[in-house]
């Protein structure tokens, strides 16, 4: 299959560019169209989460999170709706070849900052529920390692399956927020950018990106999406396509959850249903391609494995391989509640545990693990988890120090499913064996037996910083964490 | 195209050891194992008239008396327990599977077999409790009315299923909890854990085990149909729906046991 179709970084584009007006025109139309119709704006943003009870469930609230299946879901998703959108395209005498702009907010410079075009109240394109200073254009994103725009995180992992892995826990069928002993488990990519970005957009104050059940209305979302799809596609380069050969989820379809809709509204069916393995290569099976072949900037420099404090294991004689037994080695034993401050906690080493995991001496990775993550909704604020963080902080301790974003997207619909699903909390995951190998390097953690954990708000950028907008870095709906551990694999 | 997953090298044998640390529930499971097994022989033995049942109390032990006076009530619920606690793991014990593993790998290595049976005891404690009433009020129920009681409590149990106290135990039966790493704190979880657990599970699954307790005879053909009924509904992703297809099964056991009463009458 030839690749006609080209998706373009929008901010490489001017706001009256002919992809960008004709996007506008296309979203003008669909919100026209009766919400039953399944090509109306309506619907496809049903399709992905909805309250109203219209569309029904299924095909409503489908929508693939914290599981193997966010990636492919949301490729086959953008992938239908993009159709539906050329179609209007055209028959607004748009371009035949036209296909959905993609927002790298990773880019440098003004990237992080909503494109123009959305910002324009007299577009359809413009939403008025975003964060505050989006729409004004006077924040971006926060950008650079302890941001949440970038992929590092997630492009330092080899390994597709798994929480706190790239893509995600194993399941073998769809649900939409899925659980394994209660916990859904989002894959790295799925954390950071993709959870993090639509809090920061949802803000705290009720913004569409900030729901599941909300989020597809707006018309960025679709651009967000097609961000994360260019950075599965460019990992897949990366690894030589690592993503899962089980059968789970080779062979999986989403028929169970409504399945999709062509350009007429008619339900893609039979030999036209899309498996996960159908579109694990875009540019071959589903005719279209990315502009660009732009990594993410890589991580903090990595420092080569040093002799780890004891008790510690010596470094790694062997790799653990996917699906490696998690060996708690430490917890904190009582949980820890985040209402927008800095919060340190203090994380033991057990000597014991410690020692028992000697005779293997072949573990060579390391996880952080939040569990049992509650809050009654999303409060919209991303808090930077960091170890060993000095009181007063450099940029260059923040960078060394990070461990990762925890983002509570979704929470909401994980413990009140709109479908007939279990409730459940969230359980987040970072590797953090590079980081420890900094933290030993760097002397800051000499005694291998007590981790600190801190909890940072990510303040939004806003260049200068507005007082106004400060205030809206202390919401009051509380986060609780009901345990933090750590893990030898 | 290749996947890098497929080239990692895999062990060519089964790695023991591994599997038990993925799966510290296998213990468990082997004790679910050994308790179906005994119920198995206990069965046989019974049907053999083998004073092996007699002398355990066998299946009969949580079967009802009928007629009982209340004097020898709560001698028969109490001599009945151990039965019952045998029947609790053999039925239970697959549906609980999996918070025995979370408790297992959410545990330090060293005490993780003590996690497990602390939580097991939580766990069992609450099955006993509500085992006991079961059978004293099992006990005081006439022996001519075994039918009836039967096709009542199938009856009762088709309807509880269709309440939302049941939706609410059935959820509950998933949720689990941070299980602090080490000291008193973490007995304490891990044993509340249980009790949680296990409250959960009575509040769902109460009225199908009565109908163990007031059956008049086939206890393991019942313990088997309902112990695939319980796990297939913990287990189930999409739980009201299960829990109305099991509705439908035991309304449709209540007329097929009136119908055969009427025939034996």
């Amino acid at each position: 299959m030839t690749n006609p179709y080209v998706r373009v970084d929008v901010w490489s584009l001017a706001p009256n560019d002919p992809i960008i007006t004709a996007y506008a025109d296309a979203v003008r139309a669909m919100k026209a169209r009766h919400p039953s119709d399944p090509t109306s704006w309506a619907y496809q943003a049903a399709m992905h989460g909805t309250q109203d009870g219209s569309p029904p469930t299924p095909p409503a609230n489908q929508c693939q999170h914290y599981s193997w299946y966010f990636l492919p879901w949301h490729r086959m998703f953008v992938y239908y709706f993009e159709q539906i959108v050329r179609v209007q395209v055209v028959a607004n005498g748009g371009p035949a070849t036209w296909a959905l702009p993609y927002w790298n907010y990773d880019g440098g410079g003004d990237a992080n900052k909503l494109p123009p075009a959305f910002r324009d109240p007299s577009s359809p394109l413009y939403v008025k529920q975003r964060a505050a200073g989006f729409n004004d254009g006077t924040v971006g994103l926060p950008t650079g390692p302890t941001g949440i725009t970038s992929a590092w995180q997630a492009f330092d992992l080899a390994t597709f399956t798994g929480v706190g892995e790239f893509g995600g826990g194993e399941t073998n069928s769809p649900v939409q927020f899925f659980a394994v002993n209660d916990q859904i488990q989002a894959g790295q990519l799925e954390n950071t950018p993709h959870n993090a970005v639509h809090d920061a957009l949802g803000g705290q104050h009720g913004g569409l990106m900030g729901s599941p059940y909300t989020a597809a209305l707006d018309p960025i979302f679709w651009l967000h999406h097609a961000n994360i799809d260019r950075l599965w596609l460019l990992w897949e380069q990366q690894t030589q396509n690592s993503d899962p050969s089980d059968q789970n989820w080779t062979g999986q379809n989403f028929l169970s959850m409504g399945g999709f809709f062509d350009v007429n509204g008619n339900a893609i069916q039979g030999n036209s249903v899309l498996t996960c393995t159908d579109v694990q290569n875009p540019p071959t099976q589903l005719g279209y391609t990315y502009d660009k072949q732009t990594f993410p900037a890589p991580g903090p420099s990595p420092v080569p494995p040093v002799s780890w404090p004891p008790p510690w294991p010596a470094p790694p004689q062997a790799a653990a391989g996917p699906g490696s037994p998690r060996n708690m080695v430490g917890a904190t034993d009582r949980p820890v509640r985040l209402v927008g401050q800095t919060e340190t906690v203090p994380v033991t080493i057990d000597d014991r545990a410690v020692a028992s995991l000697q005779p293997a001496r072949q573990q060579h990775r390391v996880f952080l693990d939040l569990d049992h993550i509650e809050a009654e909704r999303n409060p919209g604020q991303v808090y930077g988890v960091y170890l060993n963080l000095p009181g007063q902080p450099t940029d260059a301790d923040l960078t060394d120090d990070f461990a990762g974003n925890l983002s509570l997207f979704g929470i909401e619909a994980a413990r009140h499913p709109r479908r007939d699903e279990h409730p459940h909390s969230l359980r987040v995951s970072f590797d953090i064996t590079r980081l420890l190998d900094r933290l030993a390097a760097a002397g800051s953690w000499t005694d291998g037996r007590r981790l600190q954990v801190t909890f940072r708000p990510t303040p939004l950028e806003a260049p200068p910083w507005r007082e106004d907008l400060a205030a809206t870095a202390h919401p009051d709906l509380p986060i609780t964490i009901g345990r933090i551990s750590v893990h030898y694999v | 195209m290749a996947s890098a997953n497929t080239a990692l090298p895999r062990p060519a044998r089964l790695d023991l050891r591994q599997l038990l640390l993925r799966h510290p529930e296998l213990g468990a499971a082997a004790v679910v194992a050994a308790s179906w097994l005994t119920l198995l022989v206990l069965a046989v033995a019974r049907s053999h008239g083998s004073g092996l049942a007699a002398g355990t109390g066998g299946m009969d032990g949580m079967t009802m008396r009928g007629g009982a006076t209340p004097g020898s009530t709560w001698t028969v619920a109490v001599t009945g327990v151990p039965s019952w606690v045998l029947m609790t793991v053999a039925m239970m014990g697959p549906a609980a599977l999996g918070a025995i593993q979370y408790t297992g790998l959410n545990s330090l290595r060293w005490r993780r077999r003590r996690a497990m049976a602390e939580f097991s005891a939580g766990y069992i404690t609450l099955w006993a409790v509500f085992g006991m009433l079961a059978l004293a009020a099992a006990a005081l129920v006439p022996g001519s009315s075994r039918t009836t009681a039967l096709a009542t409590v199938l009856a009762a149990a088709a309807a509880w299923q269709l309440t939302p106290v049941k939706q609410w135990s059935l959820l509950a039966c998933h949720r689990t909890v941070p299980l602090p790493p080490r000291g008193w704190r973490a007995e304490k979880a891990d044993f509340g854990f249980g009790l949680r657990n296990g409250l959960a599970c009575v509040g769902s699954c109460w009225c199908l085990m009565l109908i163990t307790a007031v059956a008049p005879g086939g206890q393991l053909l019942w313990t088997g149909a309902l112990t695939t009924v319980v796990t297939a509904e913990r287990l189930a992703r999409r739980p009201r729906r299960a829990t109305q297809a099991t509705a439908a099964v035991l309304g449709f056991a209540t007329m097929a046991t009136l119908a055969m009463g009427n025939l034996l009458r």
